[in-house]
């Protein structure tokens, strides 16, 4: 019995995703394929304008890899967040549906985000092993964990995201607006051991700048100089996780109320 | 069986107090009406019985059964998706059969083509009438019922009233929470009023509406019903 409801719970999990798929794009002739072209044209147009800089970030490295190798953990954080507060938005008049809880449509969400994760970091290594040449990840293993913490740092803002925008409209507007500094404070532009000691100890507090130098290790093989700290991430997904839980206990039960018996 | 322990729960705007420590428990196969005042908070408790919602204090317990669809009820559908796709994605999540629920729904209806364009596209009144057509063709232990248990016109009221009858004789337990005592009356073998917060048991529909404070038997004015549908999916 518990075994039939494992399976019919994960049955619902896949018809969410599938239904995900479907209704994201559904106005676009392009479709779903827009959740693939979009982040490979962000990341094209970066690699476009740092080659016409002729800017090196790191001696030695392609820019196009250099680039992208920066730029995936960040477009991974960012699509999940977004895949998961617009997702809610679009799937909340499920939640009820034969027993659909909030916690499965944003599971489906995430898990969805997950692949489309996967996807996309294998079609940009393809394109840039078209396009730039040899392509090859010094460390795999190293390069899947990037992959996975950035999606997971992205689930879990992302499910802290959704549910703040569930109870607040305040919320809704001025998160987007606070994750844009992310773009530029996350070594995209930059490695990690070319800023000075003062900046960098600043800038150790962002749970995705660890990420990407270690997405930057795992590609490259170069020494992060001990920068690398996995609790940073690790921690920052907790503490979302656990303000999502609470919130999404406060967005089922309604806003405070006035007792007028 | 579904069960409200000692339930507290507020109006969505958050001052009205709807459930004051209420508790009920509705067995298997059982018709229960639930009379309640208009503006009382009816919509309110079907969305914490159809687990829509939680209870601010209180459990809403749904034991061997998962929580029930409103009739009639939407908000599941997606406005970019065709009828056709919305019926059999949900269908699907329901764990019935895609093509048993369209070919109903297609009898029921006789909407053709309007299922292969988008819902945001079709009228206001087909989208009501897909979602009856889906909530009945859905197969589920219970029915519950927000005032309203068909809409449309004479032909589709009349489908939506035999296929509840239907649904009922084979041993589907119904929870209408209705202002009306005629309607009441006629679907229900138990009755509760809402009133004070708690929810009392009465001997019939008249008892329970007299409690609850609803008007008197007022004729039942379909056009209203109608409109008031409409509304809510325009």
């Amino acid at each position: 019995m518990m075994l039939h409801g494992a399976f019919r719970w994960l049955a619902v999990i896949r018809l969410l995703m599938i239904r995900e798929t479907r209704i994201r794009y559904a106005r676009g002739r392009v479709g779903y394929a827009w959740a693939f072209l979009l982040p490979l044209a962000w990341i094209g147009g970066l690699i476009a304008f740092f080659g016409w800089l002729g800017h090196r970030p790191m001696a030695g490295v392609p820019v196009a890899w250099f680039v992208a190798s920066g730029m995936l953990p960040y477009v991974i954080f960012r699509q999940t967040i977004s895949g998961m507060t617009r997702g809610l938005s679009a799937g909340r008049g499920l939640i009820g549906f034969s027993g659909i809880r909030l916690a499965d449509v944003l599971f489906a969400l995430a898990l969805l985000e997950l692949l489309n994760a996967i996807v996309l970091s294998a079609l940009a290594l393809c394109l840039l092993a078209v396009f730039v040449g040899q392509v090859t990840l010094a460390d795999t293993a190293g390069s899947a964990l990037a992959l996975v913490l950035a999606w997971g740092l992205g689930a879990g803002f992302g499910r802290f995201a959704a549910m703040a925008a569930l109870v607040s409209d305040f919320a809704a507007r001025i998160l987007p607006i606070a994750l844009r500094p992310m773009f530029w404070i996350s070594g995209i532009f930059f490695a990690a051991a070319d800023l000075p000691g003062s900046l960098l100890a600043l800038l150790s507090w962002n749970p995705l700048l660890h990420v990407t130098e270690l997405a930057r290790r795992a590609a490259f093989g170069r020494d992060d100089h001990g920068f690398i700290d996995l609790t940073v991430p690790v921690l920052a997904m907790a503490i979302c996780l656990a303000g999502a839980h609470a919130l999404e206990h406060r967005a089922e039960t309604g806003r405070p109320a006035r007792i007028v018996p | 069986m579904i069960a409200l322990d000692r339930v507290c729960h507020f109006h969505a705007d958050g001052r009205a107090l709807i459930l004051n420590r209420a508790s009920a428990a509705f067995a298997p196969g059982s018709r229960t009406a639930i009379l309640a005042a208009a503006g009382t908070g009816k919509s309110t408790l079907a969305r914490l019985i159809a687990g829509q919602d939680r209870p601010r204090t209180g459990r809403v317990r749904h034991i061997g059964c998962l929580p029930p669809q409103i009739l009639g009820s939407a908000t599941a559908f997606y406005p970019w998706l065709t009828g056709e796709a919305n019926l059999r994605l949900l269908a699907a999540i329901a764990g019935a059969s895609p093509e048993s629920v369209l070919a109903l729904t297609r009898d029921m209806t006789g909407l053709g083509c309007e299922l292969a364009v988008p819902l945001a596209s079709v009228p206001a009144g087909v989208r009501a009438r897909l979602a009856f057509a889906l909530s009945y063709a859905l197969p589920a232990p219970w029915l519950l019922a927000d005032e309203v248990t068909a809409t449309g016109g004479r032909e589709f009221r009349s489908a939506c009233d035999d296929l509840l009858a239907a649904r009922l004789a084979r041993g589907a337990g119904l929870i209408l929470i209705t202002s009306n005592s005629e309607t009441a009356a006629r679907w229900g073998e138990n009755f509760l009023a809402l009133a004070g917060g708690r929810l009392i048991p009465a001997a019939s529909a008249a008892e329970a509406s007299g409690l609850a404070g609803t008007a008197r038997n007022l004729p039942r004015n379909e056009d209203e019903d109608e409109s008031r549908t409409l509304e809510a999916y325009a």
